[in-house]
């Protein structure tokens, strides 16, 4: 099976300190990879790399081609907090972010399936930390990407909440057919989401 | 209860205001001064209500208050016109930083001779000096809101690839309500009280005068009640035009629920 991302030789260097010293991964399709590592371990920064909002740093990484094809959003993320959304927008301004040109009906069934139907007119200030998730992972879907990237999304939630968050992550992955790189410093999250854990 | 209302600060800042009256009719009644500069409070409020009658009063506080919306809404585009332009290149940026660091100080008052020396005393030359006066501030908080939403949705931005002019309608433009409406009332302030000032010098422009001139004219005729009713009326005018619209309930709660995650 041939990877989608292969890292070779990954460093990076932050304020002196190299938080990323020589990684070698490969990231396979239709998996869900989660990265574990206590904090500064350099998670975060990883998962910026591959998602290239930070593109300095030394080492090779090899994307397929195919990552790229029928979308200008390669790698939506979705982020640790609720400060991701833009408080004065409300839930479908807030996932058009993500896919401007979203056709309705495909709005209405990831509105559906993501149980936001209902609160789609609704401000943030008006949801609930589930539902501030939900909207930030619909977003990403609308981007009509083959991976999503996920920055310890739901640290912030309680445990019942996140159960079922992390259940969605694995139904979505399914129905979709999408690579998930997932982040996470909790082992048993790693262990219910993931199909394959790294710790760095 | 009698405890708890004398706390409340309405109720302190009425009594403070009949404290001020009472002192001045004690004054005027004793004829302290004479009665040509310092009128009874009857006098001057019948003045007060017979200018109102004849309109002069309204018609003058219109004139004031539509030249402030005016050229407040003339400075609001230029300040997010230079918003836009600081954004687009460091060099533009570090200018218009320079050019607000040495005329943002200056009052308006103060570059009114150069002006008139270039436009003479017209409509353009008001105009140009109520924008200097606002436009500084409504840039530089701007631009400091501007820069507030990078830092807080670059990543967002970034990672779903947001192209600019979404970026300006969507985020920017729409982020910035809350730093606008403060930017709106910093500018106010500021274009309230050098329209009153240039008024002073310019007098009559073309037909038409404001609260200013009719100050100073009543000073001329030594109606000092009328000169305190137009002073009154440009006090009301402050606090009731920055009342409605910058601290409204509504919109403190809008901003409140709307712009805070």
């Amino acid at each position: 099976m041939n990877p989608i991302i292969k890292i070779n030789n990954l460093t990076k260097v932050f304020d002196g300190i190299k938080i990323i010293d020589r990684l070698n991964l490969e990231v396979y399709s239709n998996e869900i990879l989660v990265i574990m590592g206590a904090s500064g371990a350099g998670k975060t920064s990883l998962l910026n790399i591959i998602g290239q909002l930070d593109r300095d740093y030394q080492g090779e990484i090899v994307y397929a081609s195919d990552i790229f094809q029928a979308t200008h959003v390669p790698f939506p993320y979705v982020f640790q907090d609720s400060e991701s959304l833009l408080p004065w927008k409300t839930v479908i301004g807030n996932i058009k972010i993500g896919n401007q040109h979203v056709e309705e009906d495909e709005l209405e069934n990831i509105l559906e399936s993501l149980s936001l139907s209902e609160h789609r007119h609704k401000f943030p200030y008006q949801l609930s930390g589930g539902m501030k998730q939900r909207v930030g992972i619909a977003r990403g879907l609308v981007c009509h990407s083959k991976m999503m990237l996920m920055d310890e999304p739901f640290s912030n939630l309680d445990a019942v909440l996140r159960k079922k968050l992390q259940e969605l992550v694995r139904l979505i992955r399914e129905k979709r057919d999408m690579t998930v790189i997932f982040v996470t410093h909790d082992e048993e999250e790693a262990q219910r989401v993931g199909d394959r854990i790294i710790r760095i | 209860m009698i405890k708890k209302m004398c706390t409340q600060k309405k109720f302190m800042q009425i009594s403070f205001v009949l404290l001020l009256l009472m002192i001045w009719e004690i004054v005027a009644r004793f004829e302290v001064y004479p009665k040509a500069i310092f009128p009874s409070l009857e006098v001057v409020f019948v003045k007060l209500i017979s200018m109102i009658l004849t309109g002069e009063l309204i018609t003058q506080a219109i004139y004031s208050i539509s030249i402030v919306i005016v050229t407040m809404c003339l400075s609001l585009v230029i300040g997010l016109m230079a918003v836009a332009a600081s954004t687009s290149s460091r060099y533009i940026r570090v200018n218009i930083e320079l050019l607000n660091a040495t005329l943002g100080p200056i009052p308006g008052v103060a570059v009114l001779p150069f002006i008139i020396l270039w436009f003479g005393i017209s409509q353009t030359s008001m105009n140009l000096i109520m924008i200097h006066a606002m436009v500084w501030p409504i840039w530089l908080t701007l631009m400091l809101s501007k820069d507030k939403l990078d830092q807080k949705y670059s990543k967002l931005m970034r990672a779903f690839k947001v192209k600019s002019n979404y970026k300006w309608m969507h985020v920017y433009l729409q982020g910035m309500v809350p730093d606008i409406i403060t930017a709106l009332e910093i500018a106010w302030g500021r274009g309230w009280r050098t329209l009153l000032s240039v008024e002073m010098i310019f007098g009559i422009v073309g037909d038409q005068s404001g609260l200013g001139w009719l100050v100073y004219e009543r000073r001329m005729y030594m109606d000092t009640a009328g000169m305190l009713s137009g002073l009154l009326v440009i006090a009301l005018c402050g606090i009731i035009f920055e009342s409605l619209l910058f601290k409204s309930k509504r919109l403190e709660a809008y901003i409140e629920s709307h712009y805070q995650n």
